[in-house]
Formats: structure tokens, sequence, C-alpha cells
């Protein structure tokens, strides 16, 4: 089946296609140079002067595991006021802060998402989030399976254990649980929660193992480059929201030693404690660093003003901000010498101090780190806003009056602090192109996603050019996700399952003598019943495949 | 004959999820060794040894083809304007095909430890809490108070694979960890430290339990008048109360299936609530014990699919969710379902099933599907073996801590359908239907 998309204006920044006039082909799910000789086009649609680009990638939204499900339980009175009906081909569900499987499935597709990669998967709970995702239909997914403050790890680290040793570690973690990175959450801090420590700075010693979170990152950092994994190590940095934290966030910029790292909801570690109320942003030095520092990575983690649910692997800082929880409740969990995790509901509110100037330091991040290769737009779906307000994000990066109508209805002590208002930039379609498609396929190493080159997966979005970029993104014209049409303005017309993206890094296997008598003797599951076999994903996931990327990746950033 | 030795076999027979089982498989017989519990070994010995061409498919109490017991399935569901999803014991993959039906069809789904699961659930809804997994219980927990709930009976191996180690990695040795109970347990064989140490116990029947965790929760916050008069033993639970707040690591057992009494959601919130307080200097958590009959496998499920849990209602065409008025009981009784879907495809011994017969004295129609071993439900119109996971058919099962899911795996060759094929089946026999 050979499918033309003609006329479109192409948006291609892998290929340096800016609103290029241009011709698509698609066959069989894959992006093709044309036909073949004598080969019949069976469907052309026009699409003159509408936009194309890829399927766009959520590269940090929390959509699958166990954390998500905890929230959905705990907050039935956030769905009541977005059900979504059983309609056309679509289930039932509900939607909002942490919504359904399969209501995320949808809404991603019908806003033009063909790929979301879930940030936190603890390896002990993998197989949940696989099964999650397994149910979330249309998109493509994958996750970053996350360590730093399991106890397996932290042993190594105490005894000794050679890089290589660690590296073999990682690899099995990273195969096992069927991870595409490795992410990893409050250095040491999960960890040393558990024996009552409330805060744990990146150069403090862990209570029971004496490590610190500059040894864990760095070292960890080097573990992904050694093993070539692409995407670096996802760093979910130390002392989260806490005023001040700004330093640490530098810090750990510098700790990594010149390894790639990402830094994860960069937007809770850029504060600075100026002002009457110890609260500042301080996302100019931030920014600044980002820029100087071509090895280093960011997503936002933008908040938006309404009701969400934060969920984390933090159980340190999440505990700290149980009693800020709106409304006032909390789930907290010590997890298997593994993980732990935290699910707080929060209500951003614009006339809070401390919430706008939140939400103003992430739109700073946003405009003064220059780069769009290297800055990526989330809220941390749903910590700092549901990722359905990604079309308002756009807009407020797009529109610099918006952007400022906006800013005048903050909180005025906030806007006052800010020097949002004083910046001009206006992102161009094609750095919106980048951050949403080009640079998430980039880092992480999805060769034929993210672009609209001939071998690439057929996940293409049409949009009909609007001067409000809210509009246009809300509900694109078309989507197809592998060359099937799945979405058609804002209506999914075809259901499909997405493919599960993983990496598989090459190891030493003797590691898993020591960690099956590890299992045996100090945890209550078998290794092999630990492990997530190539069928078991195939098994759980509907009939979406298995897709595996190659370990390669240029020589280390200094 | 085939014989074969299955290693690290996992058991869906209890909550607590036990993955260091052996199964010899002979023919059709399953003999459980390894470290397996008496329940287990019962369980899986009971759903194998029911021979393979016998009877599994009966339309009002007669054995008939599985295809005659589907075709009366067609009769009861293709009209049934009001069906109700009930038992829901499966796991992963079960649930998942019968949510799909559910949604097709507008069904109530509740499954049979509800009542139990919601003195919790309402406790998380209200006020959340801190919690714990068994691993982390193995390696740290210091100071034990089960409360009110009779741990080995519930979970047979809770104390020797949890408590009574080898090698705690947090703990100079588990012989000095403090086990209190709280409550009347039968038995304390399984609280008995390996040297022989008896746990503390705090004998109170269960119309006191209530009182005694209000009582406890004031205690560890301080905010009990001093002259406070009680007839509870005070000095007892004072102890117990400083000795959480010296642990380093105390955790609180309880299964709610035990804590039987009305409004004792509001028991479990003071626990939750002492356990937050004593978290402001020291760390305490709780292990709220469940996930037998696959209740956190089917929650899971409905949770992520609809966003709700049990006793939600897709009837007017997206979740609906009534703790109280979806209640498979009360909805039978009230006559405000017009066909039970009854799943008890996991442990043969769990044979009760619901009243069907409504106040005005009608009865509501049922299916039932059941594991190999189990008895006819005289009640049932259509009753269907099914697959059992971990014995005829490989799944995915939720543990007692909600966050370990293990994969079960088929161990003998049988026909029966799996409960997800058997739902797959009714929804092309209702052809396509407009939403």
């Amino acid at each position: 089946m050979l499918t033309l998309l003609k006329g479109g204006k192409i948006v291609d920044p892998t290929r340096k296609l800016s609103s290029v006039v241009g011709d698509i082909y698609m066959r069989d799910g894959w992006i093709v140079d044309g036909p073949k000789p004598g080969e019949r086009i069976d469907e052309e649609i026009n699409i003159t002067g509408r936009i194309v680009m890829a399927g766009a990638i959520d590269m940090h939204t929390h959509i699958g595991g166990g954390k998500v499900n905890i929230a959905r339980n705990m907050l039935p009175e956030d769905h009541r006021f977005d059900p979504v009906h059983r309609a056309g081909l679509c289930r039932s569900g509900c939607g909002h802060a942490a919504p359904s499987t399969l209501t995320t499935g949808y809404r991603y597709a019908a806003m033009g998402y063909t790929a979301g990669f879930e940030p936190a998967m603890l390896p002990v709970n993998a197989r949940q989030a696989h099964l999650e995702m397994g149910d979330t239909p249309i998109i493509d997914k994958g996750a970053y399976v996350m360590l730093g403050s399991d106890d397996f790890l932290l042993r190594l680290m105490r005894e000794g254990a050679s890089q290589e040793r660690i590296n073999d570690y990682v690899g099995f973690t990273i195969a096992s649980s069927q991870a595409l990175g490795l992410k990893v959450v409050n250095p040491g801090g999960i960890s040393d929660f558990k024996f009552n420590r409330r805060k744990l700075d990146l150069d403090e010693e862990h209570s029971h193992y004496h490590v610190t979170a500059r040894q864990i990152v760095h070292t960890l950092a080097r573990a992904l480059h050694e093993l070539k994994v692409p995407h670096p190590l996802h760093i979910h940095a130390s002392n989260l929201g806490v005023p001040g934290n700004f330093q640490t966030t530098l810090d750990t910029i510098t700790g990594a030693e010149g390894f790639p790292i990402h830094l994860t909801h960069i937007q809770f570690h850029s504060y600075g404690t100026e002002g009457d109320r110890k609260f500042s942003s301080e996302a100019a030095k931030i920014a600044e660093a980002i820029n100087n520092n071509p090895h280093v990575s960011a997503d936002v983690g933008q908040i938006m003003f309404g009701q969400t649910v934060t969920c984390s692997g933090d159980n340190m800082t999440q505990h700290r901000n149980a009693g800020f929880g709106n409304p006032k409740k909390s789930v907290i969990m010590d997890i298997e010498c593994d993980a732990g995790c935290g699910v707080v509901p929060f209500k951003y509110k614009d006339k809070n101090f401390v919430n706008a100037l939140q939400w103003a330091i992430g739109l700073e991040v946003f405009l003064r780190v220059e780069d769009p290769w290297r800055i990526f737009l989330t809220t941390d779906h749903p910590n700092g806003a549901p990722f359905t307000s990604y079309p308002h994000l756009i807009r407020l990066l797009m529109d610099k009056s918006f952007r400022n109508e906006a800013l005048a209805r903050i909180n005025p002590d906030a806007a006052a602090l800010s020097t949002l208002g004083s910046i001009d930039r206006e992102y161009t379609l094609d750095e919106i192109a980048i951050m949403t498609r080009a640079a998430p396929a980039k880092i992480l190493g999805l060769k034929d996603c993210g672009h609209l080159a001939p071998g690439a997966r057929a996940d293409v979005v049409v949009y009909q050019e609007d001067s409000d970029p809210e509009k246009m993104f809300t509900a694109p014209e078309y989507v197809f996700k592998n060359g099937t049409l799945v979405a058609h303005s804002g209506e999914i017309v075809a259901v499909t399952w997405g493919d599960v993206h993983v990496v598989k890094p090459q190891f030493d296997r003797s590691i898993e003598k020591p960690l099956g008598d590890y299992f045996d003797r100090h945890l209550t599951q078998k290794l092999g019943n630990f492990k997530i076999s190539d069928d078991e994903i195939r098994d759980i996931t509907n009939g979406g495949g298995l897709r595996v990327h190659a370990c390669e990746r240029d020589g280390r950033t200094v | 004959m085939a014989t074969a030795t299955l290693t690290d076999v996992a058991c869906p027979f209890c909550g607590l999820g036990c993955d260091d089982l052996t199964l010899d498989v002979s023919g059709e017989t399953l003999a459980a060794s390894g470290g397996a519990c008496v329940r287990a070994k019962l369980a899986f010995q009971k759903i194998a040894s029911t021979p393979a061409d016998a009877p599994h498919s009966w339309v009002e109490g007669k054995p008939v083809s599985l295809d005659q017991a589907m075709a009366r399935v067609m009769d009861l569901i293709a009209p049934s304007k009001a069906p109700l999803f009930g038992g829901l014991a499966t796991d992963v993959l079960g649930m998942r095909g019968l949510m799909e039906l559910a949604d097709r069809t507008g069904a109530l789904l509740d499954h049979m430890n509800s009542e139990a699961k919601l003195r919790n659930l309402r406790s998380v809804q209200d006020a959340g809490w801190i919690t714990t997994t068994l691993s982390e219980v193995r390696n740290r927990a210091d100071v034990i108070v089960c409360f009110g709930t009779d741990v080995s009976a519930r979970f047979p191996r809770f104390f020797e694979r949890c408590v009574w180690v080898e090698e705690p990695m947090f703990l100079k040795d588990s012989e000095h960890r403090q086990v209190i109970i709280i409550g009347q347990p039968k038995d304390l064989a399984g609280a008995t430290s390996p040297k022989g140490r008896v746990p503390e116990v705090i004998s109170l029947s269960p119309d006191r339990l209530a009182e005694a965790a209000a009582l406890m929760r004031g205690l560890v916050a301080g905010s009990l008048p001093p002259q406070i008069q009680t007839d509870l033993p005070l000095e007892a639970l004072k102890s117990v109360a400083e000795r959480l707040k010296q642990a380093h690591y105390g955790v609180i057992v309880w299964a709610a299936a035990d804590l039987d009494w009305s409004h004792a959601d509001l028991t479990v919130q003071a626990l939750t609530g002492m356990v937050g307080t004593l978290n402001i200097t020291t760390r305490c958590s709780g292990l709220p014990l469940g996930g037998s009959d696959g209740d956190f496998s089917s929650d899971a499920v409905m949770l992520w699919q609809t966003g709700y849990p049990f006793r939600t209602s897709l009837a007017s065409g997206t979740g609906h969710y009534d703790p109280v008025m979806h209640s498979t009981q009360r909805v039978l009784h009230e006559d405000e379902a017009d066909l039970l879907l009854w799943v008890a495809g996991l442990d043969p011994d769990r044979t009760q099933v619901p009243n069907t017969q409504s106040a005005s004295g009608k009865h509501c129609p049922m299916i039932a599907l059941t594991s190999a071993g189990a008895p006819l439900i005289q009640e049932a119109m259509v009753q269907i073996t099914v697959a059992t996971p971990a014995v005829d058919t490989h799944g995915y099962f939720f543990r007692a801590d909600k966050i370990v899911s293990l994969p079960l795996r088929k161990a003998i060759q049988r026909s029966y359908p799996t409960v997800a094929e058997f739902a797959h089946r009714v929804m092309a026999g209702l052809g396509e239907k407009a939403c």
C-alpha cells in the first residue's frame, strides 16, 4: 500500500527542511522515496498549504507503573470531571491528571504524538509498567529504568567494585527490565530515607553505605557511556523543590565530569533563595550552564495552573512535601530494597507566589536555553500538568504577547521577581519541531523516528496552519502511525498498538550469579521471575512489537 | 506419561505470591514442593487432579460440550441490559478480557473481596498512607505489630519469608526482632522465632480493636488526656507505642479481611495516621496485606483501564464508581442486575457465591467461570471450567504489596478456555455494535 501526501510544507529539522513544499510517500508503515517503477499510488491526499512534521515524541511522561495506578486509586474525584465515554472505535476511560491508559493513548495520538517514554520504571515494578504501557493504544512506548537507591548498586559501590562490574549490573538491569535508558532519582536519597534521612546533598555520605550522590551520578553516567547506551543518564537531581537547589544542579553538571547527562524537570531544580520570601528564580544561571556544557541536555517539567497529581520515585522529597498536598492526602512507599515512590496531589495556583514563580522559572529556562536540540518540551506529565496542556505551552513559547498577558495575571510579587517579561524570544515552528520530534529521537537513539526521511517509520502529522499555535497543535488534521491514519482532526479513526522501544547493551552475564545469590538471600522474588523476556513483552503489548535500538554513541564529549 | 519438574514457580493462591515453588508434573498430576505451603499444595493438586476428559461445562447442572454451554451463555448475555461481573478472581490477562467485555456490555464490576478491600481504599482515598513491601520488611523491620490479623492463617509463609530470615541486610539478626500481636491469633507457631521466642500477644477480641487502634494513635501522638479512662490494657499499648517510637523501622501489618466490623476504614485510618505521626521522628510503615483471589491483579487492570477501582459500573458508557451502591450483594438484593457473570478462576476452594435472590424473590441468572476442581454451583444456569493461571495457562499476578507482579507459567496441557478467551468468544458472538 503506497500513500502519497502531496504538496505539504515539510518541517523536518533533521534534514534542515523548514516549511519546504514537497511530497511524502508512505509504504507499509515506512517512509519511502517514491513509487517503484510501475508501482501504483493507492491513495493520494492533497495537503497543500498544510504543515507536515514527524510524529511528536514525549521523552518524559509518567504513563506506566505503580505510582500512576496509585494516583488513579487515590483520586476518583479527579476523574469524575473528565469522563470519557465509549464511542466510535474507542473504549471508555477517563482523563485529566492520571488518565486511564486507553484514554492516554487516544489523546496523545489525537494531539499528534506517536511515542511517549515512561521515565521512572522501578526494576521490581517493570512488569507492571510494561503491562500498563501495553494497554496504551496507538503510541510507541519505552521506559528508563531507575537505579541509584537500590541496595545492590550501593553495596557494589561500598565494596569498591570495579566500574566494569557496575557496568554489568547496569546492563543487566536495562536488559532484564526491557528499558530504553537509565534514570537516577535523588541519588542515594530514596535509600537513605529508609534509614530516616530527610535530606541528602550531593556531597553528603549515605548514612549506611557512605557513598555520595555525586559518586552515584558519576558512576552511572560513566556506565551508560561505556555500555554505549544512546540516551545519557536521565537525572532527577538531589534537592528537588528546595530553595537554593540551583547550586546542587550546577554541581551535578560538574560532577558528571564531562560524561553526557540529561537533567530532567529542570524547572524544579532552578530555585534560588533571594527576596523576602527566600525563593527566587535562578533560571538564568541554569540556562547558562546548559548553554556552556554541550554534553548536558534537559527537559523542563513546566507547571501549569490547575489540579494535578505528582508521581515520583523520590519518596524523601514527596514525604517532605506531603503537607502541601491538595487535596491533602498522599501515598508514600518504600519499595523492595530497590526504590520508593510518593504520590501527592497538587493544585498549582496562579495567585500563589511560589506556584506563579515556578511557572515563570520553567518558561525562563525554555527561552534562555539557546539550543533547541538540548531542551525538551515536557510538563513531567502529570507532575507539572497533564500532557494535554502541551498546545497551550507551545503557544506560550511561540507568542510573546500571549505570554506577557499570562504573566500579567499571575501573582504580582512573583511576576516582579521574574525576568520573563523582558525576554523577547519566540520559538519558531522549526524550533518546536526540533524540541518535540527531532531532538527527542536523537537523544534517545531512535534513528527511524523524529524525522521524515525515507527509511523512517511513517509516523507523520499534518497540521492546518493557524496564527494561534494552541489551536494548531491541539487537533492536527491527519495523524499517521506506522503509515495508518489513526486520527483525523481530533477524532480517532483507527486503533493500533505501538511498539516497545528498548536497548540491549552488552554485558558479562556472570553478574547473574552474585545477583541470583543476592535475590535468594535478601529479596522475596527469584531472579528468574524478575527478568522480563522478549516473549513476555510481545505477549503483553496487544500486538505491538519490540524494537531494539543499537547501543552506539559518539565519543565522550567534554 | 509426560513428566517434568518446574522450578521457581510462582503461586497465585494467596496474596503472598511465593515464587520459589517446585512443581512435579506427571501426566495430569501436579505436586508442589520446594517451599510450598499446605494451601498451595492443595490448590495445585486439586486443580490438576480433574481428568482432561471429565465434564467441564454444565447447563443447569448437566454436563454439556463447551459449544453448548457457550450457546446458552450467548442467550443470557445478548439480551442482558444490566450485567454484573462479580467474583473477578482471575489474573491480569483474564481481567483484560473481562474488561473488554464489560465495556462492550456496560457491566458493573465488583470483586469477591471488595468489602475488605474498601476498608483500606476508603482510608487511602481520604488521607493516603505510608506503606512498605515484603523485602523491606524482611531486611529492615525491627518492630513488627500484627494488628487484628492472624497473619499466618491468611498468608502461611509470611513469617518464614519476611521475618525469620537468616541474613536481614540492616539488622544484626532476625532473632532480636520484636513481634507483637494485637488480637487473638489461633496459632503462634509462625510468629515464634526459630529459637523459640514466642511473640508478645495483647489479647483483644475483635470488638475492642477499633478502640485499641484509636488509643494507640493517641498514645503515639501524645494527644490523649492524662487521666484517660479505659478498660483496654493501657500500659501494654503504651509500651507498644513507645517501642514503635524507638524503632528504626517499625511495621504495622494488617489484612483488611480480618478487620470485619462496621466502619473498619476508620480503624485503618487510625493505624495509618499513627504511622504518619511516627514518621515525623523515625521510620515506620504500614503493610496492608491482600492480593488473594487475584484482587490486586484484577483491580490493577481496572484502575489503569478505567481510572477507577472495583465497584465501578460501565452502564452509562463510562466509569461510574460507587463503593456503596455497587456492591454485588446490594445490587442483587435490589434486583438491579439481570445477569451475574461470576468469575472464580483461581483457588477452587473459594466456593462461596453470592445470594442471587432479590428482596422480591426474583433470581438473577448466573453464569459461573470456575477453576478445575471447583464444585458445581447449584444456582448457576451455566458453569464453565476455565484455565487456571499457573496450571493450565500462563498469566501475571500482583502480590500483596501491589508492587511486584509475577509471571505465572503453564504447567499442564488441558483444553479449557482461558477467561480472556471466554470473553473474546462472547464478544465475537455479540458481533459489531455501534457504541
